[in-house]
C-alpha cells in the first residue's frame, strides 16, 4: 500500500536530517540531552502536521506571488501556537528549549514539506507525509542527543549511567555536535547502502529557484 | 481587476485568521504571575529559609524582582533575574537572614545550556554563596570571603549567578526596610 510508504520515508530512506541534511540548527544546538531532542522533535512533529493539513487545503487558494509568505505565516502561527501551550502546560521543557522554540518556525523542514509535498498533494498523504518526516527528525534528534548525554554528562534522560563513567565535556560542547552529527550520518548511510549521487539533483531543493547553481553542476 | 489584488487579499486573510486563532490561544493559555507568590517560588523561599509562611512586599527596587518576606520575621528572600550565558536566564531566589548573610540560594529558573550552565544548580557550586554578606567576585580558585570559584567551561553562567546574588545583596538594606513597613 503505497499510502504507509509516504509515512515510513521520512524515518529512514528519506530521514530529513540524515539524508536531507535539513534542520541542522536546532539538532545541533538543542541535543545536549535526549529529553530535549525528545521535546524539540514532538513540537515540531506537531507543527509539520499541522502546517501540512492546512497548506494542503489551502493549496487551491493560495495564489503563487504569494505563496511563500503565505507559508511561513502559517508555519509561524503553529509554532507560536505550541509556544503558548508549552508555556502553560510544560513550563520545565518550555525553558529547556528556549529560542529554539521560535525556531522551528526557520527550520527548512517545515518549509520544506510545505513546498514540495503539502502544497501539491491531498490532505491525508500530506498528514502521513508530515508525520513520517517528524517522527524521523525526533528519532535522528534522540539518538544524538543520547549520545551526547551519555558521553558527555554520564546521564540519559536525566537518569545516571551506573559504572561511573568518566565524562568529556566537548560531547555537550557545539565542537562535539558536529561530530557525534557526522559519525550518526556515516554510519547510518552505510547501513542504509547509500552512495552519493553521480549528479546533484536539484529537484526537491526548496531553493531551486533562488540558487545560483544549475542543474548541471 | 480582481485578479490583480487577489494574492494580496488571500494573504491578508490568512494573517487574519492566524492572528485570530493565536488572540484565542493567547487568553487561554497566559497564566499572568505578576505580583502573586506562585508555588515554584513559595517552594524556593522553604527552601533557603525553612517551612513558614511566605508574603510578597509591595515595593519597587532597582536591580531585583521582588522582595519576599517570612512571616515569622527571621529573614527575607529576594528573586533577582540574572544573564548568564543566555539573556535572563537566571532566576534566582537568594534567602537572607536579618543581618545580611545568606542562608541560601535557589535556583527557580535556569535556561542556561543544558548539561554545562545547569550546574550552577549543584550543591558544590551553591553551597559557596551560603553565609556571604559582601560583594563577591569569581575567581578560578577560592580563598578570600568575597571570592566565589566559578565553574570551568560555565563561566558566563557562574558570573551571572554572582551578578545574581550581588543584586540581591545590594538590595538587601532596602529590602529589609520595605518588609519592616
Amino acid at each position: 500500500m503505497s499510502k504507509i510508504h509516504e509515512l515510513t520515508k521520512g524515518i529512514i530512506k528519506e530521514n530529513p536530517v540524515l539524508f536531507g541534511l535539513l534542520g541542522m540548527c536546532p539538532t545541533l544546538a538543542i541535543t545536549t540531552m535526549a529529553i530535549n531532542g525528545l521535546g524539540m522533535g514532538l513540537a515540531t512533529t506537531f507543527v509539520l502536521v499541522c502546517s501540512n493539513i492546512v497548506i494542503s487545503l489551502l493549496k487551491n487558494f493560495i495564489p503563487e506571488q504569494v505563496r511563500l509568505p503565505s507559508f511561513i505565516v502559517i508555519i509561524a502561527g503553529f509554532v507560536t501556537l505550541v509556544s503558548f501551550l508549552m508555556g502553560a502546560y510544560l513550563p520545565q521543557l518550555y525553558e529547556s528549549l528556549g529560542l529554539f522554540l521560535s525556531l522551528i518556525v526557520v527550520n527548512c523542514i517545515i518549509l520544506g514539506r510545505a513546498e514540495v509535498f503539502a502544497s501539491k498533494n491531498r490532505v491525508f498523504t500530506s498528514i502521513l507525509d508530515g508525520l513520517g518526516m517528524g517522527i524521523g527528525f525526533t528519532g535522528a534528534l534522540i539518538i544524538i542527543g543520547a549520545i551526547r548525554e551519555i558521553f558527555g554528562s554520564g546521564k540519559i534522560f536525566g537518569y545516571t549511567l551506573p559504572g561511573n563513567l568518566p565524562t568529556m565535556q566537548i560531547f555537550i560542547l557545539p565542537a562535539g555536535g558536529f561530530f557525534v552529527l557526522g559519525v550518526v550520518i556515516a554510519v547510518v548511510n552505510k547501513f542504509a547502502s547509500r552512495v552519493p549521487p553521480e549528479k546533484i539533483e536539484c529537484g526537491s531543493c526548496p531553493s531551486k529557484g533562488a540558487c545560483g547553481v544549475s542543474e548541471s553542476d | 481587476m480582481f485578479d490583480k489584488i487577489k494574492p494580496a487579499l488571500v494573504l491578508m486573510t490568512i494573517c487574519l485568521v492566524v492572528a485570530a486563532a493565536l488572540i484565542v490561544t493567547y487568553n487561554l493559555t497566559n497564566v499572568d504571575n505578576e505580583g502573586v507568590l506562585t508555588e515554584e517560588l513559595e517552594q524556593a523561599c522553604i527552601d533557603v529559609l525553612g517551612d513558614g509562611e511566605y508574603t510578597i512586599v509591595d515595593t519597587k527596587i532597582e536591580g531585583i524582582s521582588k522582595v519576599i518576606k517570612a512571616e515569622s520575621g527571621d529573614g527575607i528572600a529576594i528573586e533577582v533575574i540574572a544573564s548568564g550565558y543566555v539573556k535572563d536566564g537566571l532566576n534566582i531566589l537568594v534567602g537572607m537572614n536579618m543581618d545580611g548573610e545568606i542562608e541560601g540560594v535557589s535556583v527557580v529558573n535556569n535556561a542556561e545550556t543544558p548539561g554545562l550552565g545547569t550546574k550552577v544548580e549543584e550543591d558544590s557550586f551553591i553551597s559557596q554563596f551560603v553565609g556571604k554578606s559582601q560583594t563577591l567576585k569569581g575567581v578560578a580558585s577560592a580563598s578570600g570571603d568575597d571570592e566565589i570559584e566559578v565553574i570551568s567551561g560555565a563561566t558566563s553562567s557562574s558570573d551571572g549567578m554572582i551578578d545574581g546574588v550581588n543584586a540581591a545583596i545590594e538590595a538587601f538594606e532596602q529590602a529589609k526596610e520595605a518588609a519592616n513597613e
